[in-house]
C-alpha cells in the first residue's frame, strides 16, 4: 500500500484520505470481512465479535495501524456495535474503522486489548455504555478479563450510561 | 500492603483513587479508579443540537486548556455538515487556541512543581501569575475567562476586539516576556538539583510501552514519539505557520515537564506570526464566520470520527447522525484517560513518592477522563 508520506508536498490536501488502500486491506482480511462501509474519515470493515483479535493483529502487524485511538460504543436498535478506530503513529491521516456488531441477547466481543493494550480500558467503559447493562463483556483478553472486573466489580471504571444491574 | 490514594488529595488533581498495593515500600500494582468527576457529558451532547447548544459544553471537559477542545467539537461537526471556515477566522482559532494551550502547560508546571518538590508554593505563583496573563489576553478576546465559548460552526463568534492595536500591544508584551519567564521556571525547577533528583529515571515509559497503551501528546512526545495531529493531519492554520513538534527521549517524569516548557516556547511563536498576520489583514476582509443554516440536519447514519491535538494530546470526537438535529451518538476520546492508563506502566517498582511524581507528570484533568 502507499504508506510513504511526503511531507513537503503542498498539494496534498488533507481533507481527501486516499491514503489508504482499501481494497489492498480487504484482500488481506479476506473473508473475515462480512461488509465493507464508509465513514467521512476513513473506510471500515463489519467483522465477526469473535474474529476481533485476528482482524486487528492483521492490520497493525501487516498493515501498519498501530494506533487505537478510539473505541465507540453503541447501540442500534436491533444490536449493539463497537467501533475501532485505528490510526498510525506515523501518519495519523491513514485511518481505518473496524466494526463489531453484537447480538442484543447475547451481546459479547473479543477482547482487543492483547493487540493493543489500551482497550483494556476502552472496552471496561464500552461494556458500560452501549448496552446500559451488563452485556456485551469482553471475552478471552489476555490478562484475566477487564470487562468482568469492570462490569462485576461495583462501580469500577464502568462509569457509563447504565447502571449495572 | 493496600492503600487508598484519594479520592480526596491534592496530588490527585481533581477526584481520582488510585487504589496502590505496595510491596515492602515499593509500587506492586496500582489501579485508577475513576469515574468520580463523570458528568454525563456525551449525553449531553446528545440532547442538544449541533448548531448552537453543544458548542458550550467542550470546555468544560479539559477545564485548564479549554479552547482546543472547541476546536474538536469545530471540527467534526464542520466535516460532517460540510462547513467552510474563512482563512481570517482560522488564524483567530489557532491563535487563541495556543493561548489556551499556554494557559494548561502553565497551570501543568506550576501544580507538577507542588507535587514533587518542596518549594513552597513559588513556582506554583509563578505559574498562576503568568496563567492570569493569558486569561487577560482571552478575555479581552472572548469575553470570558475560563468557559469561553469562542468558536462557532464556521468560525469564530467574535472578531478581535477594539483598538486592534491596544490588543496587539498587549499580547506581544506577553509574547516578548515570555523568554525571560521561561528562564525563571528553569532556573526554579529544571536546573534545580532536588528536582532533578526527583524526576530524571523516575515514571519511565518507552516508547514501545506508550503507543500500546494509546498515549499521545506531550506524554507521547517526551518518550520520543514524533506525533502532533496539529503537523500530521492538519487543520486550521497550522501548515501555513512555521514551528516544530517538541519531542524529548528522556522518556521521565523530568522529560515530560521539559516537553511542555518548549511547547510554551512553539505556542508563543505561533502566537506571533498569527498577530502579525491578523495586524495586516485588509479590513473588508476580515470574515469570522461562513455562512451556516440556521439548522443543521446532516444525512441519516453519516458516521465521523476527527481528532484535534488538545494540549494534553489527541481529542477526537465520534459522531453518527440519525437525520435530525441532534447526534444520535456523541464519543469524546480523551487523551487523559488513555494517559492516565499508562500509569500504572510508569509506577511499577516505584517508591510511593514516584507514584505521585508520575502522575503529576501526566497532568490530567479528571474532568476530560471521566467526561
Amino acid at each position: 500500500m502507499s504508506d510513504a508520506r511526503e511531507p513537503d508536498s503542498e498539494l496534498e490536501v488533507p481533507e481527501t484520505r486516499e491514503t489508504v488502500d482499501y481494497d489492498e486491506l480487504a484482500d488481506l482480511l479476506g473473508d473475515r470481512v462480512i461488509r465493507r462501509e464508509d465513514h467521512l474519515n476513513a473506510g471500515g470493515f463489519v467483522i465477526h465479535p469473535g474474529d476481533v483479535q485476528t482482524v486487528l493483529r492483521t492490520l497493525r502487524d501487516e498493515a501498519g495501524f498501530d494506533h487505537l485511538s478510539c473505541l465507540t460504543a453503541q447501540e442500534y436498535e436491533d444490536r449493539y456495535e463497537s467501533i475501532y478506530h485505528l490510526s498510525k503513529y506515523a501518519d495519523r491521516t491513514q485511518e481505518v474503522n473496524v466494526i463489531v456488531p453484537t447480538d442484543k441477547e447475547d451481546p459479547w466481543n473479543e477482547s482487543a486489548a492483547p493487540i493493543y493494550k489500551t482497550a483494556e480500558w476502552h472496552e471496561r467503559e464500552a461494556s458500560g455504555q452501549a448496552t446500559g447493562r451488563r452485556a456485551e463483556r469482553t471475552r478471552q483478553s489476555a490478562h484475566g478479563d477487564p470487562a468482568e472486573d469492570g462490569v462485576t466489580g461495583g462501580r469500577g471504571l464502568e462509569h457509563g450510561l447504565g447502571v449495572p444491574v | 500492603m493496600f492503600l487508598n490514594i484519594g479520592p480526596h488529595h491534592p496530588a490527585t488533581h481533581g477526584v481520582l483513587h488510585l487504589k496502590t498495593v505496595l510491596d515492602g515500600e515499593q509500587v506492586a500494582d496500582v489501579e485508577p479508579d475513576i469515574g468520580y468527576l463523570h458528568r454525563c457529558e456525551e449525553q449531553m451532547c446528545q440532547n442538544n443540537n449541533y448548531r448552537h447548544q453543544i458548542m458550550p459544553y467542550p470546555d468544560r471537559w479539559d477545564y485548564t486548556a479549554n479552547l482546543p477542545n472547541e476546536w474538536a467539537y469545530a471540527r467534526v461537526a464542520e466535516d460532517l455538515n460540510d462547513i467552510e471556515v474563512p482563512e481570517y477566522a482560522q488564524i483567530l482559532r489557532t491563535m487563541s487556541v495556543e493561548f489556551a494551550r499556554i494557559m494548561g502547560h502553565m497551570l501543568a508546571v506550576g501544580t507538577f512543581a507542588l507535587d514533587v518538590y518542596g518549594d513552597f508554593t513559588a513556582t506554583f505563583m509563578y505559574a498562576i501569575r503568568d496563567r492570569e496573563l493569558v486569561q487577560n489576553i482571552l478575555e479581552d478576546l472572548t469575553g470570558q475567562r475560563m468557559m469561553f465559548n469562542y468558536f462557532r460552526l464556521g468560525g469564530v463568534v467574535w472578531d478581535l476586539p477594539e483598538p486592534r492595536e491596544e490588543f496587539f500591544e498587549k499580547v506581544r508584551d506577553f509574547i516578548d516576556d515570555l523568554p525571560e519567564a521561561l528562564e525563571e521556571y528553569h532556573d526554579l525547577i529544571t536546573t534545580n538539583e532536588i528536582f532533578q533528583k526527583r524526576t530524571i529515571g523516575t515514571g519511565v515509559i518507552d516508547a514501545e510501552t506508550a503507543k500500546q497503551y494509546g498515549c499521545t501528546g506531550p506524554v507521547a512526545r517526551a518518550s520520543g514519539i514524533d506525533y502532533d495531529l496539529r503537523r500530521d493531519d492538519p487543520y486550521g492554520y497550522y501548515d501555513e505557520l512555521d514551528w516544530d513538534v517538541v519531542t524529548e527521549d528522556g522518556c521521565d517524569n523530568f522529560a515530560r515537564l521539559l516537553v511542555r516548557m518548549r511547547e510554551v516556547e512553539e505556542s508563543a511563536k505561533l502566537i506571533s506570526q498569527c498577530v502579525d498576520l491578523l495586524e495586516d489583514w485588509p479590513e473588508d476582509e476580515r470574515d469570522i464566520q461562513s455562512n451556516v443554516p440556521r439548522t443543521l440536519k446532516p444525512d441519516a447514519d453519516t458516521e465521523v470520527y476527527r481528532a484535534v491535538e488538545g494540549a494534553k494530546g489527541e481529542l477526537g470526537i465520534y459522531v453518527r447522525s440519525d437525520g435530525t438535529d441532534k447526534p444520535a451518538r456523541f464519543k469524546i476520546r480523551s487523551p487523559c484517560f488513555n494517559n492516565l492508563h499508562s500509569l500504572e506502566a510508569m509506577a511499577q517498582g516505584e517508591y510511593v513518592p514516584d507514584l505521585i511524581a508520575a502522575l503529576g507528570s501526566l497532568d490530567v484533568i479528571l474532568g476530560e477522563v471521566d467526561r
